[in-house]
């Protein structure tokens, strides 16, 4: 019943999020063409610009870079789906009734936690149909097992903004605020990786795991340490609070 | 098992320089009702909290069952139901969503008793939550919680916002409900009305300490007012064992004690050779402004100031 009320609360979220994900899906497969024109169009030397050749390359590849790779789109919708529960809670004075249910303070949180990677992986692989499509429609189709695999590791990508989440939201106990830490925490990671700064260690990394025969371990320790310190950091502040 | 379902030993807790609790030596019995009184502030709530895990003790200890409310929380919560000072409910849920997910928490839970009090106190089942007005939302609240079968059940303010029958209908269910097997009950209020209505125990917090605890009958028996006319120093009587407070009203001089009334008139007669002197029956309001302390004022006044 811990699940059922964390979904209770952020199913109006889920439903939101799985129209603009499938939208979003449905747009990447129609864009494919119209990009490869612009691009040919523009007469860019792309064979200077490894990424851009890789992109209008195939459909594969397009895929790759423009769906996997890009790990902000799902970053939001983790965002988005882990404000709220039971840490702002305190805000609409219901904490009281949450906590005088016999359910560890850390059961909470481990749950939301859970709760909102699988939301996820739910997007993701509704979105999979799309992909999946798009390989029929431009003959170049994608192996099941890859998209699978690319949807597993984007959906991991996003546990760090998840756990940033939850802890801003214990620290502020509001969810606008912790909203805007969240995405200021997006937006520092984004430009870090822009900047090439600290490369390997980036969550953005992690995804070149899909394409590259190299596994991208510091951005998997990454991921798992910013995640589990953010829980952690969330649970104790949550433990401690008087409510 | 302790017979003391509640326990605080030198319990404290500040924050800041704020003193909430000044070290909180109290126990309530297995099998009790009992009713905690207390201006707004004394502390009352804090105590609930700090026994539910909700709120951290600064020092001192707290059990219940007689598990340690600092680490053994979820133990506590299991076999202890709570209805919290503001009755705040999840609103996007409904009436019956609600019932279906407090009560999967609880073993000794159940939904037909739940279900006859909805029907008893008409309160809509299928609405949301947020369209239920306050007194049906405190019903709600006391519904889900009478219908466990828990040995201890806490209530912060039960009668809230509900209309006189409303006020009866739950006091009625409350009083039932302890009459079922040995339930303990500890009701937080300020309704003193209510406390003497079912309560057979009560105990005052002012300014974080206890300033009395322990069964009415026993406490009406022991507090009285002495009435006397004749030349007496207040100041010296005052400070006799067992003298609360002493007033000089024109000729007549009132004393509050709370204990051995019977021996204090005794010494008022001999010591100062008065005749005429009264012991009177105090009620629990008296009671109450003595205990806490509130000694000025008229009758009206202090009526206001209740209020």
């Amino acid at each position: 019943m811990i699940a059922w009320k964390i979904w209770h609360d952020t199913r109006i979220r889920f439903y939101a999020s799985i129209f603009f994900v499938l939208g979003i899906s449905v747009l990447h497969v129609a864009l494919f063409p119209f990009l490869k024109g612009i691009i040919k169009m523009s007469e860019i030397d792309v064979s200077q610009i490894p990424e851009v050749r890789n992109m209008i390359e195939s459909f594969v590849s397009y895929t790759n870079i423009r769906w996997f790779e890009e790990i902000e789109r799902n970053a939001i919708f983790g965002v988005i789906l882990a404000l709220g529960g039971v840490l702002a809670e305190a805000k609409s004075k219901t904490i009281l009734l949450t906590l005088g249910l016999p359910v560890k303070r850390r059961t909470w949180i481990f749950f939301q936690f859970g709760m909102v990677m699988l939301f996820l992986l739910a997007l993701n692989l509704l979105a999979s149909p799309s992909l999946i499509a798009g390989g029929y429609i431009y003959n170049q189709s994608i192996p099941l097992s890859h998209i699978l695999l690319g949807t597993f590791m984007l959906t991991l990508t996003a546990a760090p903004f998840v756990g940033m989440t939850i802890l801003f939201t214990s620290i502020s106990g509001d969810n606008l605020r912790a909203c805007l830490y969240s995405f200021a925490f997006l937006i520092l990671t984004n430009k870090l990786d822009f900047f090439n700064v600290a490369d390997p260690w980036l969550p953005e990394s992690f995804m070149r795991t899909l394409v590259e025969p190299t596994f991208h371990w510091q951005a998997l320790i990454s991921i798992v340490g910013i995640t589990t310190v953010s829980l952690i950091a969330a649970i104790k502040r949550f433990e401690q609070t008087d409510y | 098992m302790s017979d003391k379902i509640i326990e605080t030993i030198q319990l404290t807790k500040t924050y800041g320089d704020l003193r909430a609790l000044d070290r909180l030596d109290w126990s309530v019995p297995s099998g009790s009702i009992c009713g905690m009184l207390g201006p707004n502030g004394a502390g009352k709530t804090t105590t609930l909290k700090i026994l539910l895990g909700m709120n951290h003790l600064t020092s001192g200890k707290a059990l219940v069952h007689g598990l340690d409310a600092a680490t053994q929380t979820t133990d506590i919560l299991k076999s202890t139901a709570f209805v919290a000072e503001d009755k705040i409910l999840y609103d996007k849920m409904s009436v019956e969503n609600f019932l279906r997910f407090y009560g999967s928490f609880f073993p000794d839970w159940s939904l037909s008793t739940a279900e006859n009090f909805i029907a008893k106190w008409n309160i809509p089942f299928g609405t949301r939550m947020n369209a239920l007005s306050k007194g049906n939302r405190t019903k709600l609240l006391l519904a889900s919680a009478l219908s466990r079968k828990s040995s201890l059940l806490i209530f912060d303010e039960p009668t809230e916002g509900l209309d006189p029958t409303g006020i009866e209908e739950v006091l009625s269910s409350i009083a039932a409900c302890a009459s079922e097997g040995n339930r303990t009950i500890l009701i937080a209020t300020h309704r003193l009305d209510e406390v003497e209505r079912i309560c057979d125990r009560i105990a005052i917090i002012n300014r974080g300490r206890l300033q009395l605890s322990g069964d009415l009958d026993d406490i009406r028996s022991q507090w009285k007012t002495i009435g006397a006319i004749g030349d007496v120093p207040v100041d010296a009587v005052r400070k006799w064992e067992n003298v609360q407070n002493a007033e000089r009203e024109g000729l007549r001089i009132k004393l509050i004690v709370n204990s051995n009334p019977q021996l204090i008139s005794t010494r008022l007669r001999e010591q100062y050779h008065i005749s005429n002197v009264e012991i009177q029956d105090m009620n629990l309001r008296e009671i109450y402004l003595a205990a806490t302390g509130f000694t000025g004022g008229s009758n009206h006044d202090r009526l206001e100031n209740l209020a």
